[in-house]
């Protein structure tokens, strides 16, 4: 089957369960990441995320069900797959430098780009001449990324790739995943960066103790929490602020610092005006990837291994 | 980079991928000045202490004690490669995460072990040059082309074994103790093996536990080559066993390692 067609899906995980002697790792999951999206792979630590990322690559074999990757097993689609793992720096060739390395890795790979191209979408090409074991943390992640593109890929795998990188990388690091989008690719990245994941992503997978909780673009999930944040100081004591109008949680600390969420800001606001009490430092916000994705996670605690 | 565009169905060409695996090998050695200056300096600063001084003296077989010498530490120079190489190398590449990042990519894992072999036993050939050179020109020790290159080739065979055990160490051990089982077997068993000091000098207890070292095996190849004396079969045959035993378990130890997380 040719990648890049119509093939819906690029992936497929189906009932897959995976075992590490006593802790279940992944528990009968079923997902399919659609060909040439950018998929986020959200959850926290323990949720399984690196382990599904390591059965799509042919890293590890699961305990039950099966996987699929451009309609082959993980291990046959392994020249059209990049993979840049997580915290991968002193996995890097210390002794190679940045050019040697990424020429090393483009010979893996049957059509790849050059190392050229490579290096310009990884942001590296002043650093083309420095030993990998001397770069600095988040040159590291972006040489990892530059080994993860050189071959060309239908699909990346991008396993926390924004961490270690300062304000400057991060940028540039999402301008080039974006043209890898544009390119077609098919994209599945883990992030602790939910805004950066509200951002880019096309689809939201949240995961927990092994299962999928949610599942939709970033507006659905927002969607499914539907609650704004309203801020602003004031003389309001706790339970007045709880007995404003469509006020679901309250808190106030003590110089007056107030936080109200509720699914009707608009009214809220309006009462808060109405009643002639003096606030200041008003502000709102409709509700993040982050709150929804804190939501989602704090409702259900893991599932009873 | 060539712009050519193959056909995407298989894997990349394999000629040109080995060859910068094992220029990547080559460099990773060179670069790092302690493994340079322990694989290719310590057995030349050994041959001049220990050796130069009776390179004069002739055996009963006619040859000369320097060759003889001479072929104790170019085997002692291939067991310290094998060890270091293969092992404490391989151990941190595996814990550090570089073996983990090459099995997710398409490299088949045969061709990684093939350009680790092809670069050692290149730079086992630089080093074996370097300790003839200085034998030669220091000591005055001195081969036949045809010998030297027989002999010189015997031991690059004969250090298969070496470098099985080496990959041993690597997969079943921690980069820490890698490292130490490297030093402490290449100098113990070097010295076992009659490396050091000729086998007759050392105690009976040291002659009787020798012959089950490869690295004896390996010298007495060698040994043999110099004096025309000699049968080979029963070493080639240990060298052999060796290769076998310390093969099955790196595989063995290699696939655990597949198999369990990190």
């Amino acid at each position: 089957m040719q990648a890049g067609g119509m093939n819906a899906e690029a992936i497929e995980l189906c009932g897959v369960s995976k075992q590490f002697g006593r802790v279940q790792a992944l528990h009968d999951l079923n997902l399919s990441i659609r060909a040439g999206e950018l998929t986020a792979l959200l959850g926290p630590n323990g949720a399984g995320k690196t382990t599904a990322i390591e059965l799509m690559l042919g890293l590890l074999q699961p305990t039950a069900g099966t996987v699929r990757v451009l309609d082959r097993k993980p291990q046959a689609a392994r020249t059209q797959v990049g993979a840049m793992p997580q915290e991968s720096e002193s996995a890097l060739p210390a002794a190679l430098t940045v050019h040697e390395a990424v020429t090393l890795f483009a010979h893996m790979y049957p059509v790849p780009l050059t190392v050229k191209e490579a290096l310009a979408l990884a942001d590296l090409l002043p650093l083309a001449g420095h030993r990998a074991g001397a770069l600095s943390g988040g040159q590291a992640r972006r040489l990892a990324f530059a080994l993860a593109v050189v071959g060309n890929p239908a699909v990346l795998y991008l396993d926390e790739p924004t961490t270690g990188m300062d304000a400057g990388s991060r940028q540039a690091f999402w301008g080039a995943v974006e043209r890898m989008k544009e390119d077609g690719k098919t994209i599945l990245l883990t992030t602790h960066y939910l805004e950066e994941a509200e951002r880019t992503a096309d689809r939201v997978v949240v995961m927990n103790a092994g299962q999928i909780l949610a599942d939709g673009t970033p507006e659905q999930l927002r969607a499914r929490v539907a609650s704004a944040r309203v801020r602003f100081t004031s003389d309001l004591t706790l339970t007045e602020l709880q007995h404003l109008p469509g006020v679901e949680h309250a808190e106030v600390d003590a110089q007056g610092h107030a936080v109200l969420t509720t699914r009707t800001p608009e009214a809220l606001v309006t009462a808060l005006v109405q009643s002639g009490l003096p606030f200041s430092e008003l502000e709102g916000t409709r509700a993040s990837l982050e709150d929804a994705f804190l939501t989602l996670t704090a409702n259900k605690p893991g599932v009873a291994a | 980079m060539t712009a050519t565009a193959s056909v995407p169905t298989r894997g990349a060409a394999t000629l040109p991928l080995l060859t910068q695996l094992v220029l990547a090998e080559l460099r990773r050695m060179a670069r790092n000045p302690m493994f340079a200056v322990g694989t290719l300096g310590f057995p030349v600063l050994w041959f001049a202490l220990f050796a130069l001084p009776h390179v004069h003296k002739t055996l009963d077989s006619g040859a000369t004690v320097g060759q003889y010498l001479l072929v104790s530490f170019a085997t002692y120079s291939l067991l310290s490669l094998a060890m270091f190489s293969f092992g404490a190398a391989v151990a941190n590449e595996r814990t550090g995460g570089w073996l983990r990042l090459l099995r997710a990519s398409p490299l088949p894992a045969p061709l990684y072990l093939t350009a680790k072999l092809i670069a050692a036993l290149l730079f086992s050939a630089l080093s074996l040059t370097l300790l003839y050179a200085f034998a030669h020109f220091a000591g005055g020790v001195t081969f036949p082309a045809g010998q030297g290159l027989l002999i010189a080739g015997k031991l690059l065979v004969g250090m298969i074994p070496l470098i099985a055990l080496g990959l041993c160490i690597g997969f079943l051990t921690n980069p820490a103790s890698a490292s130490v089982l490297a030093n402490i077997l290449s100098v113990i068993v070097s010295f076992g093996s009659g490396l050091f000091v000729p086998l007759d000098q050392l105690p009976k207890v040291v002659q009787d536990l020798a012959p089950f070292l490869p690295s004896y095996h390996l010298a007495q190849l060698g040994w043999n080559a110099v004096t025309g004396q000699g049968n080979n079969i029963i070493h080639w045959v240990w060298l052999a066993g060796y290769t076998l035993v310390c093969g099955s378990m790196a595989a063995w130890a290699y696939r655990r390692d597949e198999a369990r997380r990190q």
